[in-house]
């Protein structure tokens, strides 16, 4: 009597799903912190006219720190979008990577040869 | 003798100031030089020590006074001046010892502290006797500073602003010669002193006193409420006196308080002083308790409770009731004092523009009701008094009497205490407040700042305003701006730095340790197939139990981490750094200017640059 080898192949998921959101809050304490500091650089800058009228220089200057406090924050938050999406495709990467085929040897006594 | 360091009154007032503002010894000399650099447009001229009284706790706990020594030297020139900033009132003890020290003319243990602060500086910071002492005081600070120096000769200049003034009497307790040439002079004892006239005190004192009077410089404003109570009995001046005459709607407050006499005046600061005091944190019946002695909180226990309420809380109810048989009778004396005269002494207000004639009207009649609630207080401690002294607690029914008339006249205190604070609540309201707003900043550092008739600075929240045509810059804030911006874009650069390595860890270096976990994972599977036999028969088509597996082999799968890239944003991130430092130097260029006659103003941007970099 002699065995069989016999080989079949699948797919398996090797390991149970991470949850890799804190991976966005970790990113984004960053861009926080970065728009706290934007918050106080623009409270300082807004405190130094008091009272203006008819100084176009300083008129300039209110009006540029305007532009530049909406362009920091749209940037911020493109800069969180983008973060947010690099954790999902990290997420969605990690989980593929998971899956893999394995090609399994084994022996079938159901195909034993009988004369 | 050289001129002072600190030689303008600006300089004098804003640092007199800084005793308000709780800082840290490092803050203080910080602040001590950004005042300077602003007001002058250059560095302070030698090193800064800060000592403070939080540093000898012994002393604030002995005598309540607290205090800042700054010195200024510098080995090169020979520079060594020490200031000595004393704090005006800012605890329920300050105020304690306003009423019953200055007002009262008794004790001078904050003035005893100010000359025992001044020496432990003097030995701290090691100094020489050459060493000139400066003092700067604000309210009663000024108290503080000019009867240690009349006492001890402790300064050799005194700069105060809106002082509580020197008082004979408590210079006649404190100062034994003094006393000794009183009792000579005036022919008196002891038991007769508050029957000589003020006046020839005043004069006396004042003649006493006159070598000491040059030392002695004050700003006062003639609204402050300080000097407009100042005019009762003991008081007196001494020194130089720069007197800033009122530009507003308002005026007259010192008028007003000369007419009301002493010791009406006296009761209504007092009661204003103690009531502010009590309800501080808002609690009205604190103020109440301390007023009457009444516990609202006590009587509602035994109103929920009655008999098990009156039995656990005796000790505390015969407490209440001793404080306000002590207390009640006081206040009402008081408050008649002030009743009697409320028409003459209000309608001096509305004369004055401080309030209205029905805010008038509403402040007679509230204050009359609260003292026709405390005349039924007294009458329901009397009727209670006479039933408990008439009854023995040993017979039954006498203690069932005193058990309902304890009861009953508990909850006719309550009412009448809950009556006083709605009087109270009523006079609590925003124009009234709002009233007392104006009058409390009239007696401030900043409104006498801004009253020196400075032409184009101006002062607000311990910040320097210049003023050029139509434009007002906040000069304190520019320099900030430009100094601690500068700091922030920095910091923002380290944060956009951090973020781009963060990515790198958390989204790259992360993907590969995953991979790292599931390789660790195949390999176990090659190394010990036969312990993942289970996969074996997930196989739908293998339905015998038999099989046994030989070897396990993974066709490994990695594919290469596919991200879009994140450096493009840190590459705006950092680009938006380099604007706004691009921005704060154009501001910089900006200020100097339009203030371009002044040369300092670049000087202060360049010594803040300095200082930072």
């Amino acid at each position: 009597m002699s065995r069989t080898e016999k080989t079949i192949q699948r797919r398996e998921k090797l390991l149970s799903t991470t949850d890799l959101s804190n991976k966005k809050v970790i990113l984004q304490k960053h861009t926080n912190n970065i728009n706290d500091l934007d918050e106080d650089f623009f409270k300082m800058v807004q405190e130094v006219v008091v009272e203006e009228q008819e100084a176009e220089i300083i008129q300039k200057l209110e009006d540029k720190i305007v532009k530049m406090k909406k362009s920091n924050q749209l940037l911020l938050e493109d800069t969180d979008r983008k973060i947010a999406k690099m954790v999902r495709n990290l997420h969605e990467q990690v989980e593929d990577a998971k899956e893999q085929t394995l090609k399994i040897t084994y022996e079938d006594p159901l195909s034993l040869e009988t004369f | 003798m050289s001129e002072d360091v600190f030689d303008t009154r600006e300089l004098r007032l804003r640092i007199t100031q800084l005793e308000y503002e709780g800082l840290s010894q490092s803050e203080y000399k910080q602040e001590v030089q950004r005042i300077y650099l602003e007001e002058k447009g250059e560095q302070i001229p030698g090193d800064i020590k800060i000592y403070s009284t939080s540093e000898s706790n012994d002393i604030v706990e002995s005598t309540g006074y607290v205090g800042t020594a700054i010195h200024i030297k510098d080995e090169n020139s020979g520079l060594s001046e020490m200031y000595v900033v004393s704090e005006g009132s800012q605890t329920a003890a300050d105020w304690e010892y306003n009423i019953k020290g200055i007002f009262g003319g008794q004790g001078a243990s904050q003035a005893i502290g100010t000359e025992e602060f001044v020496e432990k500086a003097k030995s701290h910071f090691d100094v020489p006797d050459s060493t000139k002492v400066i003092g700067y005081s604000h309210s009663l600070a000024h108290n503080n500073n000019a009867t240690a120096h009349l006492l001890y000769d402790t300064f050799n200049d005194i700069y105060s602003v809106n002082g509580a003034p020197l008082d004979y009497y408590q210079l006649y307790k404190e100062d034994e010669k003094f006393k000794k040439a009183v009792e000579k002079e005036l022919s008196v004892n002891q038991q007769q002193i508050f029957d000589v006239s003020p006046k020839k005190l005043e004069k006396f004192a004042q003649e006493y006193y006159k070598d000491k009077a040059d030392d002695i410089h004050q700003i006062r404003y003639e609204n402050d409420p300080l000097y407009a109570v100042s005019g009762t009995r003991g008081f007196f001046d001494l020194g130089d006196i720069d007197t800033l005459q009122s530009n507003d709607n308002y005026s007259g407050l010192r008028y007003i308080m000369d007419q009301i006499p002493d010791e009406d005046a006296k009761e209504l600061q007092a009661l204003v002083v103690e009531f502010s005091e009590l309800t501080k944190n808002g609690d009205m019946n604190n103020g109440v308790k301390g007023l009457t002695g009444i516990n609202l909180e006590l009587i509602d226990k035994l109103k929920e409770h009655k008999v098990t309420g009156y039995f656990t809380n005796q000790n505390e109810l015969a407490q209440m009731v001793k404080d306000a048989d002590e207390k009640v009778p006081r206040l009402l004396e008081q408050v008649k004092k002030v009743t009697s005269n409320s028409d003459f002494i209000f309608n001096q207000f509305v004369e004055a523009g401080y309030i209205n004639s029905s805010q008038k009207d509403l402040l007679v009649s509230e204050l009359t009701n609260i003292e026709k609630d405390l005349v039924d207080i007294e009458r329901i401690l009397s009727d209670w008094n006479s039933i408990r002294n008439s009854s023995s607690s040993y017979n039954q029914s006498d203690f069932s009497s005193i058990l309902g008339s304890d009861i009953g006249a508990f909850l006719a205190l309550r009412s009448k205490a809950t009556s006083i604070i709605e009087s109270l609540e009523i006079l609590n309201r925003d124009d009234l407040l709002s009233v007392l707003e104006k009058i409390k900043g009239d007696h401030d550092i900043t409104t006498v700042l801004n009253m020196l008739g400075l032409d184009n600075k101006s002062y607000v929240n311990g910040d320097m305003l210049l003023k050029t045509g139509k434009v007002i810059i906040n000069m304190s804030a520019a320099l900030r701006m430009y100094e601690k911006g500068q700091n922030i874009l920095d910091d923002k650069k380290d944060e956009i730095k951090k973020l781009d390595s963060s990515v790198e860890r958390e989204i790259r270096d992360s993907y590969q340790e995953e991979k790292r976990k599931i390789k660790r994972v195949i390999h176990n599977i090659e190394e010990n197939p036969k312990a993942y036999s289970y996969l074996l028969y997930k196989d739908p088509f293998i339905l015998n139990l038999n099989q046994e597996i030989i070897s396990i082999e993974v066709l490994e799968e990695f594919e290469t981490l596919k991200q879009e890239n994140i450096d493009n944003y840190i590459k705006q991130l950092n680009e938006s750094v380099a604007k706004a430092r691009k921005y704060v130097n154009n501001y910089r260029n900006a200020i100097e200017e339009l203030f371009k006659e002044e040369e300092k103003i670049s000087n202060m941007f360049n010594l803040v640059e300095e200082e930072s970099t």
